[in-house]
């Protein structure tokens, strides 16, 4: 059972890490100073443009081989991998949220005499999380399966570990458990989004 | 005495003019209605007032003090602060009302007041229930915009901007997105605010509105003025060939 520990550590670490990085690799990508941009989009294109594996694969065992000495430890090269590769899902999302808000809204605030950070957290953010809801809760249910990859670095959490109970028992029935698990993990995840969702609904666009 | 004043005004975009040297005087009290053709550029004229568009050159003043000004063929403004005291003085009603969609009527009205003012909850609710009860619609105070009509948004967001007590209220083209059989409520609202002595200037289509409520008419084409007076001279016997021609496809619709 320590493998749930690791898949669920995993998990919670991944989203600690991408969810606040992504909103920081957002405002990059949106700044007006062009090298700045060019940083975000070059980071979205690599981690976007990538197998999550490749990259997990490549904390733990090509870092290694770029910096002889510099090893990470499984556990913390899949939060590495997971967090960077999360992050730049979330910063396109979070673009795509902030973009999709009207510009009569910026207006309107402007004219009234509202502040740059007081239009953004006042106005433009409270819209920007109604509308990015689905599409976050749409990868954190991801992100629950995505944690099964790490078996490419060895790391023992509840897929690997069913599998080799598995083997051992001859039965499917660690098998069965864990893919129970992963639907429950993932129902409850559907629960909540929806449930957020239902509580911003209180309002239409 | 003018209360906003616009000498030799120049914008473009992407290389195209808007503005082509627009003068206009505005007078404390008056009521000007703007009118012209789509793409004379009567909505940046009013977007450059209220300081959502900057101006390329030209000279601002508001209420006596310069805004921007002409330096080496290009517009200068001044401090950042300075300019947004002075800008604070013109209120904007839009096209397409712009309320915040998640925040109720009352928000909607109270927020500026709260945030820039400083003012209490109780003091600017208590204001933001006055000005709901002049346009009336104080019964919705706790509903979201989006449960409201297109003409109720738009009455929502007249009292909005009073409630950050501007001199001078710009309106462009403020019935121009609601069904005809809510204007009317929108204009009385409007007709109701110029009996007080506020400044307005109105971007309108509406040409027998512009005629009752205005003391000043001015005529856009193609980024410049064609045309201003009192609306008898300007609507009712124009002396230019191009104002009649557009004031005859107006009526004969």
């Amino acid at each position: 059972m320590e493998g749930l520990g690791t898949t669920l550590g995993l998990f919670a670490l991944t989203l600690l890490i991408s969810l606040p990085l992504g909103l920081l690799i957002c405002s990059m990508r949106m700044s007006r100073i062009l090298p700045v941009r060019w940083v975000a989009e070059l980071y979205i294109l690599i981690f976007r443009g990538t197998p999550l594996m490749l990259q997990l694969i490549f904390f733990f065992m090509g870092l290694p081989l770029l910096f002889p000495g510099w090893v990470m430890g499984r556990f913390t090269a899949a939060v590495v991998a997971f967090g960077l590769n999360y992050a730049a899902y979330f910063a396109e999302i979070f673009r795509g949220g902030i973009q999709s808000i009207p510009r009569g809204q910026y207006e309107a605030a402007q004219v009234l005499g509202l502040s740059r950070s007081q239009r953004f957290f006042r106005i433009v953010l409270p819209q920007v999380v109604k509308r990015v809801i689905p599409p976050v809760g749409n990868e954190v249910v991801t992100l629950v399966k995505d944690t099964a990859l790490v078996y490419a670095i060895a790391l023992s959490d509840l897929m690997r570990e069913a599998q080799v109970i598995m083997m051992r028992q001859n039965n499917l029935n660690a098998f069965i458990a864990a893919g129970l698990f992963y639907l429950i993990m993932t129902s409850i995840f559907t629960v909540i989004f929806n449930a957020i969702e239902k509580k911003l609904d209180y309002y239409k666009i | 005495m003018a209360i906003l004043e616009v000498r030799d005004v120049y914008k473009s975009f992407d290389g195209v003019e808007v503005l082509k040297g627009i003068d206009l005087c505005i007078e404390q009290g008056s009521r000007v209605a703007v009118i012209g053709p789509s793409g004379s550029g009567k909505s940046t004229l009013l977007r450059c007032m209220t300081g959502l568009t900057d101006i390329d050159a030209g000279t601002l003043v508001i209420d006596g003090q310069t805004v921007a000004s002409t330096q080496e063929g290009r517009a200068v403004y001044i401090r950042e602060n300075e300019r947004k005291a002075a800008q604070a003085k013109l209120g904007m009603v839009f096209q397409n009302f712009n309320l915040f969609p998640h925040l109720s009527v009352l928000e909607n009205i109270t927020l500026a007041p709260r945030c820039v003012l400083g003012r209490s909850r109780e003091e600017s609710a208590a204001r933001a229930m006055e000005l709901l009860d002049r346009v009336g619609l104080a019964a919705k105070a706790n509903n979201y915009p989006g449960e409201l009509s297109g003409g109720q948004q738009q009455r929502v967001a007249i009292a909005r901007s009073l409630a950050m007590d501007p001199q001078i209220l710009c309106f462009d083209e403020p019935t121009s997105a609601l069904d005809p059989e809510l204007t009317g409520e929108v204009l009385k609202v409007i007709k109701s605010l110029a009996s007080e002595t506020m400044t307005m200037v109105i971007v309108t289509h509406e040409m027998g509105f512009a005629r009752e409520v205005a003391d000043h008419v001015v005529f856009m084409d193609e980024g410049e003025i064609l045309s201003e007076g009192t609306p008898e001279e300007v609507l009712i016997h124009p002396k230019e060939e191009r104002v009649r021609a557009f004031l005859d496809k107006m009526l004969n619709i």
